[in-house]
């Protein structure tokens, strides 16, 4: 896993778990779950996540992504699953 | 208004956001306009960009400029919108997917990027359009009602995603407007028929709209939100 992914996350993590309210903030640990039945953050904190992930990815590299679309939220393994699936996801888009 | 904010206007190149534009670069404001065109407007407070509203590469790419200006959004005067006088009956698909795509898709479009924008602050306000057509159900003016309708929709389900920040979304339903081409466009018979149905016919002024958007921008209007505000009062 190349760190650049993962370093926009974390800087997306702390800049959202900065303006918490309400004390809920994002463990920034590879295996922490952002999305699926079985778990993961609210879905309003996740739209902040992929918010803030977009604002990052431009400042940091120039490049206006969207990072969800149908395609993704339909591919078996869901790149939002987890911080570490999501960094990787990253990656690649950073790379593309 | 006292504080100076940043607006962005669209369809800033001519009638009411031409106005608006002015307006507020008048009054200090910093002022971002954008249309499908260039605008003669010159102005120190004023910066136009070119960007066809139903474009998503161009709503994406307005928001880089603005970024790499320095511009951070306080205030969206989404007011960029195509109008249409055509019954039902005589009204085209293809005209009514022109009608859709900026006043409906245009605006949504617009209104997500500032809303991804002053996400970042966790301050704003989203000011849309809709017309007096809507409640006033005028004759030939069904695709372009309906596409305002909806503008009033979606008001209310956005302005509940964004519970918890300071951020608003409310839209504005101006009668007639002085100077705007509406009158031009829509014909006397028809212009007669709606103020018929008016509490205030009168045609309004920029100055008037503005009033408006300076009730809903204000920072002491931060519990505001998911409000229509008609022009002209129906009887």
């Amino acid at each position: 896993m190349s760190n650049q992914g993962l370093t926009i996350i974390h800087a997306a993590i702390d800049e959202l778990n900065a303006q918490s309210d309400d004390g809920e903030t994002i463990a920034k640990d590879p295996a922490t779950r952002l999305f699926g039945t079985d778990g993961g953050i609210d879905s309003l904190a996740l739209v902040n996540l992929v918010v803030a992930l977009e604002n990052h990815i431009e400042e940091t590299t120039g490049k206006t992504v969207i990072l969800v679309h149908e395609d993704v939220m339909a591919m078996e393994n869901n790149p939002f699953n987890t911080i570490a699936t999501l960094a990787e996801y990253l990656d690649g888009i950073i790379a593309d | 208004m006292t504080d100076k904010l940043t607006f962005l206007i669209t369809g800033s190149s001519r009638g009411l956001g031409r106005g608006l534009a002015e307006h507020y670069a008048d009054g200090g404001h910093r002022v971002f306009g954008c249309s499908r065109g260039p605008s003669d407007f010159a102005h120190e407070n004023y910066q136009h960009m070119t960007a066809d509203i139903g474009a998503e590469a161009d709503v994406r790419a307005l928001f880089r400029e603005i970024k790499a200006a320095g511009g951070q959004i306080d205030v969206l005067v989404n007011n960029a919108g195509a109008s249409l006088s055509r019954y039902a009956l005589l009204t085209t698909a293809e005209e009514a997917d022109q009608i859709l795509r900026t006043n409906l898709l245009g605006a949504f479009m617009v209104m997500r990027e500032a809303i991804k924008h002053m996400k970042r602050k966790r301050h704003g306000r989203i000011i849309n359009f809709t017309s007096i057509s809507v409640p006033l159900g005028s004759s030939g003016r069904a695709i372009y009602s309906a596409s305002k309708a909806a503008l009033e929709n979606l008001a209310f389900t956005v302005s509940g995603e964004l519970v918890g920040e300071d951020i608003t979304v409310n839209t504005i339903g101006p009668s007639i407007i002085a100077g705007s081409g509406m009158v031009e466009e829509l014909g006397e018979a028809a212009l007669e028929q709606a103020r018929a149905k008016l509490l205030k016919p009168d045609a309004i002024d920029v100055a008037e709209v503005a009033h408006a958007i300076d009730f809903f921008a204000a920072a002491e209007a931060r519990n505001i939100t998911n409000q229509t505000v008609y022009f002209g009062g129906l009887k």
